[in-house]
């Protein structure tokens, strides 16, 4: 029982884990963009989880620092990415994403 | 700064204001303009009189002088030449402030007659244009106290001259002859740009005052016959721009532009610069140079009257004459005669402008009909031209009352006591080649009159198919009208009648001297005195020998000399001071009241003034009977008949024909330097294609082997490698496509199958 | 706050988190999903709190929930037709999906308990941040925090520029 009760680093670890997993798994298996950018938020705040997890046990304040420009950085990425989303939309019709595929070739 | 300087400087900018705005600015202007021309000339005109009145008039003396300069270039200190600065200076003293007032006189007076001559040309705005640079860059030469800025203003001169010539430059003729005038001034340019180094190498400065003082000094460290030859080079830009024997031949061509351009460019001004220029170095020449000079005079003076006899073109009479006259002016600095010289550039300036404005009027009325033999009977038509074209005349051949008289005889004079004083011998050629032209010039003078303004009208006998000659492209006047009998000739309007009768005026010896019979009398003569040498002359050497010739000169000038006026000047040119006014406490005002020359201390410079003062009265009598001569000639060819000239002409037809084909000048100038030119291109032209481009060709060959060697090369090996790598990723590519298939998840999940991959790869490195 | 408390706390939190996460995964409507991850959003907040980070948790709340969550309805809204009932979406990748999400958390998890490298400073982080935060951002991290605003101004512009209303390209579908 100690190790449930006593919350450690690796507690933290476990959910940002946790949190990487289902972001993942979004991207890699959701047709919705929509959700696939849910997805990549969830990767984000694990990341964050994981950066505050490790300043906390360090002492040092670098882990705080990144995990504000993380944020910073999804914001921006949230709005880029919707606007292409958009503009997707307005070309395709649609979000799903398996039917954008003029990459191919 | 000096008040003056500040007017001076005003005088010369002015007219480049009506430059820059007429060459821009002209067809937005009403009358293109012409009133901006017109009347910044009239107010630099006015500013100049000021000057004038000023220096000449209100000090009245002699030795009047400031200067102003300012470093224009300053190059600090250059290795293996010390400091080096160029600077930039005006000076005035009486000879600047004469030639001030004289240029801005004629330039506006040729302004206000080209109002109607120019009228309805399709380039009058760019006419005046033209006309204000020219009279900006004239100024300068005038104004200039050092060598440069007076070789930048002399190629300024040179291009406005050219602009001018070429003014009708649709005509080929006027084309040719622009070409013509501006290459043979470059030729004079380069002896004067290489003169000016000469002295530049010596004494490291461009400064007239300085160069005399160094050389007064003795600083001239090379041997005499180096300042014999900076002096003729120098002279060289003279004969140049002043068209002296050999490079006369471009000024009568020069007689394809505008008429008024003649009258103020090809002969009161631009072609009296060159004679300003020798005036101003006149010290530094040597005697030998001024022997090289006075017989370039004479024979200019000599052959220019014998082919102006014969021409039938009436401008191009005026050419020859004027050609002629600044004969007479360089022979009379090459003997000494330097206030007469200049004297008779000013009277020359004004009687030559308004004979040549005068002939202008008489094209202008006749419909641009130039050649003299279809005119005639002008004088009822033309009263006012007559009366002034008259007057001028018997200026230009010296007939007693006039300028001419006065300054002509005052030249000879000073020939014939420069003859006398060389002791003879061939010296004599000068005075008596000067006394044969001036009664060649009473001869086609009279010639001129007589088959311009008397007799009866001979405009029917024009052959029909000679009408093209001599008309200029002249927008206004169609081609309809030249067959109109001489009623139709008219008085010019009161623009161009005045400048005829102001230049007519200033034609009488009036103006210049109380006396008519000795122009030494005159103010003129005596604010322009004749200066001291600086080099020492031929017969002080023979005594001192040429180890003290130079401490001789200096001597002399520590004495006194009146124009070079260094003491002043040169201490504070040490202290820095840009301006002063000089006035000599000098004891030669004296001696000038009493109408001799100023007493020299050159010995050689005394004998010729001596002897050129007892020859004065002998150069009356002789140059009287001379015109008498050549106008009584005239009559009885002309008027009476005696003597029929067409006759005359077969009989002597050798001596004819020589005459009247300029003594074959052009034709020489030809078969010499231009054919040579041609030879020595078609020799390098040779050269060029067979030596030089056969080393090119070889060159190519030997490539184009190397060439077809490395192609093959290149084609088997490297195109070989080229093609298998193409051919390589071509088929990988097409086996890896099937990859690609569009779906940005699927490389999400390829790309997670790598992280794992990974991931197992580190761990097993962990644990083991 | 006692020990039980708080740690009954963190584990309510920590289940909202990731339960909420994995509805926001395996939800089939977007709508759902979307206010699940406000749940994750809010769940990470706390936890953020649990880890002495007050100032990124208030940012978290007012950054995550109050500009991007609303971002993603928005995007919900415009790309799905309101009257469209069917707000459900299609999965592809379903099987490796799953496998590699059991390998990855798997290897993750692994890696985690079984390292023992994971050894705490003596000094942590304790009670706010917030002072701490405002030092270093003017002092060490100065410029990302001036490339930053550099950055989100370019987004703003970028993202205006793309989602802007273009008529000819309507006129053309």
């Amino acid at each position: 029982m100690e190790i449930l009760t006593n919350i450690g680093l690796n507690h933290y670890l476990t959910i940002s884990a946790l949190l990487f997993g289902f972001g993942l798994f979004a991207v890699m298996t959701r047709k919705n963009a929509i959700v696939i950018l849910m997805g990549v938020e969830l990767i984000l705040n694990a990341a964050n989880i994981n950066f505050l997890a490790f300043s906390k046990f360090n002492g040092g304040m670098e882990g705080v620092m990144f995990s504000l420009f993380i944020i910073v950085l999804a914001a921006a990425e949230a709005a880029i990415a919707l606007a292409i989303v958009i503009n997707i939309f307005k070309l395709f019709k649609s979000v799903d994403v398996s039917a954008i595929d003029t990459m191919k070739e | 700064m000096h008040s003056l300087i500040q007017i001076s400087i005003a005088v010369l900018l002015l007219p480049l204001l009506s430059f820059v705005i007429l060459i821009f600015f002209n067809k937005r202007l009403p009358r293109r303009g012409d009133f901006v021309g017109v009347g910044i000339l009239g107010a630099t005109f006015a500013l100049s009189f000021y000057i004038f009145w000023s220096v000449v008039v209100q000090s009245y003396d002699p030795s009047f002088r400031i200067a102003w300069d300012f470093t224009w270039i300053d190059f600090g200190n250059v290795p293996g030449v010390g400091p080096l600065q160029i600077k930039m200076g005006i000076v005035i003293d009486n000879l600047t402030a004469i030639m001030l007032a004289m240029v801005t006189l004629i330039s506006f007076l040729v302004h206000l007659y080209s109002t109607g001559y120019m009228a309805g040309d399709p380039r009058y705005g760019r006419f005046f244009a033209y006309l204000g640079i020219f009279t900006f860059s004239m100024l300068g030469i005038v104004l200039s106290d050092n060598l440069f800025s007076i070789y930048i203003f002399w190629e300024l001169v040179g291009l406005s001259s050219y602009l001018l010539i070429g003014f009708y430059f649709e005509k080929d003729t006027a084309a040719d002859a622009q070409k013509k005038a501006f290459l043979a001034n470059r030729v004079g340019d380069i002896g004067m740009w290489l003169g000016i180094l000469i002295l530049y190498s010596q004494f490291h400065t461009f400064n007239y005052q300085e160069i005399f003082q160094n050389l007064a000094d003795g600083k001239f460290d090379m041997s005499e016959a180096w300042l014999t030859a900076a002096g003729i080079l120098l002279f060289m830009g003279c004969v140049g721009k002043s068209a002296q024997f050999p490079l006369h031949v471009w000024l009568p061509d020069a007689m394809e532009g505008p008429t008024p351009v003649s009258a103020l460019i090809h002969a009161a001004t631009m072609v009296a610069a060159g004679v300003y220029f020798v005036a101003r170095i006149f010290v530094l020449l040597t005697v030998d140079a001024l022997h090289v000079i006075a017989f370039i005079g004479a024979i200019t003076a000599f052959m220019a009257a014998t082919i102006a006899i014969t021409q039938n073109d009436i401008k191009r009479v005026l050419a020859y004459s004027t050609v002629s006259q600044l004969g007479y002016m360089v022979l009379g600095l090459g003997v000494g005669a330097y206030s007469a010289a200049l004297f008779h550039l000013v009277t020359h300036a004004f009687f030559k402008a308004c004979l040549f404005l005068g002939s202008g009027a008489i094209i202008h009325a006749m419909h641009h009909e130039q050649d003299m033999r279809w005119m005639g009977g002008l004088r009822k038509h033309m009263p006012w031209t007559f009366a002034t074209f008259t007057l001028a005349t018997l200026a230009l051949a010296g007939l007693p009352l006039t300028s001419g008289f006065m300054s002509k005889d005052a030249i000879l004079a000073g020939a014939i006591g420069f003859a006398n004083a060389e002791g003879g011998g061939i010296y004599y050629i000068i005075p008596f080649l000067g006394f044969f032209s001036a009664m060649l010039t009473a001869f086609y003078m009279g010639r001129q009159i007589w088959l311009v303004f008397f007799g009866e009208s001979r405009t029917h006998l024009k052959p029909a198919d000679d009408h093209h000659h001599g008309h200029d492209a002249h927008g206004s006047h169609g081609h309809d009208d030249h067959h109109e009998e001489v009623h139709g000739v008219h008085e010019v309007a009161w623009n161009m009648r005045a400048p005829l009768v102001i230049l007519a005026a200033l034609s009488i010896f009036a103006v210049y001297s109380p006396d008519p019979l000795d122009g030494a009398k005159g103010w003129f003569m005596k604010m322009i005195p004749t200066p001291e040498t600086v080099v020492g002359s031929a017969s002080g050497k023979a005594e001192h020998g040429t180890s003290s010739a130079n401490h001789n000169a200096a001597h002399l000038l520590a004495e006194a000399v009146p124009a070079v006026g260094h003491s002043a000047e040169t201490d504070a040119h040490h202290e820095g001071v840009a301006s002063e006014v000089i006035h000599e406490e000098d004891s030669h005002a004296a001696g000038h009241g009493d109408g001799h020359g100023p007493e020299f201390s050159d010995p050689r410079q005394a004998a010729i003034a001596h002897e050129a003062h007892d020859a004065h009265k002998l150069a009356i009598v002789i140059s009287s009977v001379m015109v008498v001569l050549g106008i009584s000639l005239a009559l009885i060819v002309y008027v009476f008949r005696f003597v029929d000239p067409d006759r005359t002409a077969r009989a002597i037809r050798p001596l004819y024909l020589f005459s009247f084909n300029k003594w074959y000048w052009d034709e020489i100038y030809q078969a010499t330097f231009i054919k040579g030119s041609i030879v020595i291109s078609k020799v390098l032209s040779w050269f060029d294609a067979n030596v030089v481009d056969g080393i090119v060709n070889g060159a190519g060959a030997l490539t184009r082997r190397v060439g077809f060697a490395t192609g093959g090369f290149d084609k088997y090996v490297v195109d070989g490698a080229v093609n298998f790598t193409a051919f390589f990723f071509n088929t990988s590519g097409a086996v890896l496509k099937k990859l690609q298939t569009g779906k940005v998840q699927t490389y999400v999940v390829l790309l997670m199958l790598a992280v794992i991959v990974y991931f197992i790869y580190y761990f097993t490195q962990l644990i083991y | 706050m006692n020990n039980a408390t708080y740690i009954t706390i963190f584990y309510i939190f920590a289940a909202v988190t990731v339960f909420s996460a994995a509805f926001v995964v395996f939800s089939k409507n977007v709508i759902y999903s979307a206010f699940s991850l406000l749940f994750t959003f809010f769940g990470a907040a706390a936890l953020f709190v649990f880890l002495s980070a007050d100032f990124i948790a208030v940012t978290q709340v007012v950054v995550y929930v109050g500009g991007i969550l609303v971002l993603l309805l928005f995007g919900v809204m415009f790309t799905n037709t309101i009257m469209q009932a069917d707000l459900k979406t299609d999965v592809l990748h379903v099987v490796p999906g799953i496998l590699l999400l059991a390998a990855t958390v798997g290897g993750m998890l692994f890696t985690f308990y079984t390292t023992g490298s994971w050894k705490p400073s003596d000094v942590q982080l304790e009670g706010s941040v917030v002072e701490r935060i405002g030092f270093e951002t003017m002092s060490r991290y100065v410029l990302p925090f001036e490339m930053a605003s550099i950055l989100l101004l370019a987004a703003l512009i970028g993202a205006a520029f793309l989602a802007r209303f273009d008529k000819v390209r309507n006129n053309e579908q």
